[in-house]
């Protein structure tokens, strides 16, 4: 391959990488187990796709190839893949009058740190939950909804968690 | 507020589109850098894993060969074959040869040349299957049982006519030998007068004599001895019998003699003089017994069991010449020598036992008397036929038609030498193609076998009477004591007149 060919090539795959690059790391999100994952699958999704590219064996509907690349690549590297479900995830301060503070939120005075090693310590279910919520901005009813669980699953695994921490302190 | 925080929280940690990039682009350059490397490991794996598979199918082959080979090797050393003469592979190959029975390969061949040259001292007659397997047998034969050089037998019995001490009466000592040392010693009561014949049965012996009862009555005597010398069992004929030969044949004691009965005949008393055929079981017990009325007296000198049917020569006291009947397995005799062998017709020539087997000259049809005869009535009319249309007399045939006469009386017997051992059954010792055979006879510890080769034939032209003058050759084949064919010794042609 020539340079000015590999030039073509990267500058198309960047073009790509662009416009796909958020929905495909939702949707790895969404199919991963752990969040922590993430980064490592996107890289291999995308390094895989840049091969095909380059072979021209994409075809035209990228997205559809990357999605199916990232099922391939959960498949393979991801060994807890499982669809979750409510009764496995850890119940966290079911009581929910201690899930909305009525004096201040104790949380809010926690240094980030602290905070992001509290909830890292939580099981990689819930803090898959935590990720779609806060980190790709999914309200509780989207997860409910894309990963089919109960929508007080969610809700209580989301603020049952904070509750806890904030009681712990 | 909480969750504002925790949104800035999780997209700080979140996985940084740039740096994604970043580390893609720089891993697809260093991939640029190596393509053919990472195209050609599967096929190098493959390339592996195929030489790894050649290599045990190799070894696997390798061990299998040398396995069979040295089967292959066991089995020429069991049979005294030379190995020297072939290489590993055609060992291997005339092994698989043999043993399949198939005897084809041209390995075989050579090995059997040799092996005709060291049975018969001649070069191999005939490469068909079936002779190449007789040939083998019967050389199988020769060296389980004249294997050893010493070749006497490491197992023996002696009987003696031994006095009774004071006493002017006689009694019979049976000695069992091993290796030169007596084993057992039975004593019978029984005075055997003349010869007495027997068969070592079971570790024991079967013997059968006649034993002098007074002066003037004789009885055929039959006992059966165990291994360690006791008497298991034994049976007496009526008077005047004498017993001469006897035979273990399929769970049966086959028992030939004579029977004489006074008779008075114008006056003066006759001896009238049966031929006596008795069947026992191994417990002594009679299951058979038959009698035909013989010319005089006669002797059973040797008989032998072939195909169900019984060989025996005998010699008429008269003029002592010797003759040879055949006794069917239920007791009734004839002159009829014929016997069927492989398919083939075989005519009785003559027996002679010689080292503890029995051989048999017999000569095999190649085809029916029908045929022949058949053969020889279309072979004169069309002679004939040539004869009147050159208005010549049938004393002037040309010589063209006595060649074809000739072919025809040889190609019609092939004389064949067979050995019979009550252990082994019957088998094929030598042949010779077109020719017939006649008297075997032992001269100097050396067996002989006459062999006849039809050597011309002229048409005699008689009135009534087809006549035909053989002119054969008479052929002396010397076999020594262990089977092997010493000399082929050609003596003078014969004229034999054959009449239809």
């Amino acid at each position: 391959m020539t340079q000015e060919e590999q030039a073509m090539l990267s500058e198309r795959f960047q073009q790509i990488y662009r416009q796909t690059f958020r929905d495909l790391r939702r949707y790895v999100a969404l199919h991963c187990s752990d969040p922590d994952l993430i980064p490592g699958l996107l890289k291999k999704i995308y390094l895989e796709y840049y091969r095909r590219l380059k072979k021209e064996k994409c075809g035209t509907g990228n997205y559809a190839v990357l999605c199916k690349i990232a099922d391939r690549m959960i498949f393979h590297f991801d060994s807890e893949r499982t669809r979750p479900r409510n009764c496995s995830f850890p119940l966290h301060a079911e009581n929910r009058e201690e899930w909305l503070p009525e004096n201040g939120d104790p949380l809010l005075q926690m240094s980030e740190e602290r905070l992001w090693q509290a909830l890292r310590s939580y099981p990689a279910r819930t803090r898959k939950l935590f990720y779609l919520c806060y980190g790709e901005d999914m309200s509780p009813v989207e997860i409910a909804k894309e990963l089919k669980l109960a929508l007080p699953f969610v809700l209580q695994q989301l603020y049952g968690t904070l509750a806890e921490i904030r009681r712990k302190g | 507020m909480l969750e504002r925080k925790l949104r800035q929280l999780y997209h700080g940690h979140q996985a940084d589109e740039n740096s994604i990039l970043q580390t893609v682009l720089e891993q697809a350059d260093r991939e640029q850098e190596f393509p053919k490397h990472r195209r050609l490991m599967p096929l190098i794996s493959i390339l592996l894993c195929v030489c790894i598979l050649f290599l045990c199918a190799v070894g696997y082959f390798f061990v299998l060969t040398t396995r069979e080979y040295q089967e292959a090797l066991g089995f020429f050393r069991e049979n005294q074959l030379s190995e020297t003469d072939f290489s590993r592979r055609e060992i291997y190959l005339i092994w698989q040869d043999i043993v399949s029975g198939t005897f084809a390969r041209p390995e075989t061949l050579r090995l059997f040349e040799s092996l005709s040259e060291e049975v018969y001292g001649a070069p191999l007659l005939s490469s068909q299957k079936e002779d190449l397997l007789s040939l083998w047998e019967y050389r199988k034969y020769l060296l389980k049982n004249f294997g050893d050089i010493s070749s006497a037998p490491d197992m023996w019995f002696s009987i003696l006519r031994t006095a009774i001490p004071q006493s002017s009466n006689f009694q019979t000592e049976i000695s069992k030998y091993k290796n030169g040392e007596i084993l057992w010693t039975s004593v019978l009561k029984y005075d055997f007068q003349g010869r007495t014949d027997d068969v070592a049965w079971n570790g024991g012996l079967i013997l059968a004599g006649t034993a002098q009862e007074s002066s003037s009555v004789s009885l055929g005597v039959l006992v059966a001895l165990d291994s360690q010398g006791s008497v298991l069992w034994e049976q007496q004929s009526g008077p005047n019998v004498t017993y001469d030969k006897v035979l273990v044949w399929a769970d049966r004691v086959i028992v030939f003699g004579s029977r004489y009965e006074d008779t008075l005949v114008g006056g003066s008393r006759k001896k009238r003089w049966y031929f006596c055929f008795s069947e026992y079981d191994l417990n002594g017990t009679l299951l058979n017994y038959r009698e035909h009325l013989w010319g005089g007296q006669f002797e059973v000198l040797e008989g032998v069991v072939a195909e169900n049917q019984f060989f025996l020569k005998l010699r008429e006291n008269a003029d002592a010449s010797e003759r040879l009947i055949s006794v069917s397995s239920s007791g009734d005799w004839s002159e009829n020598l014929q016997y069927w062998l492989d398919g083939k017709c075989c005519l009785v020539k003559d027996l002679l036992p010689y080292r503890n087997v029995v051989y048999l000259s017999v000569c095999i049809s190649a085809y029916s008397e029908e045929e022949f005869l058949r053969n020889l009535t279309e072979l004169r009319e069309e002679y004939y036929a040539a004869c009147e249309k050159a208005s010549s007399t049938f004393t002037e045939m040309p010589e063209a038609y006595d060649k074809v006469l000739c072919s025809l009386f040889s190609s019609r017997f092939s004389a064949a030498l067979l050995l019979c051992d009550p252990m082994s059954g019957v088998m094929k010792a030598y042949e010779v193609r077109n020719a017939s055979c006649g008297q075997l006879f032992s001269y100097q510890g050396e067996l002989r076998w006459t062999v006849f080769l039809a050597e011309n034939a002229k048409n005699v032209d008689m009135t009534e009477e087809y006549w035909v003058d053989l002119w054969v050759k008479e052929v002396i084949y010397c076999f020594d004591s262990k089977g092997k064919l010493l000399l082929r010794d050609e003596q003078n042609v014969r004229l034999i007149e054959y009449c239809i």
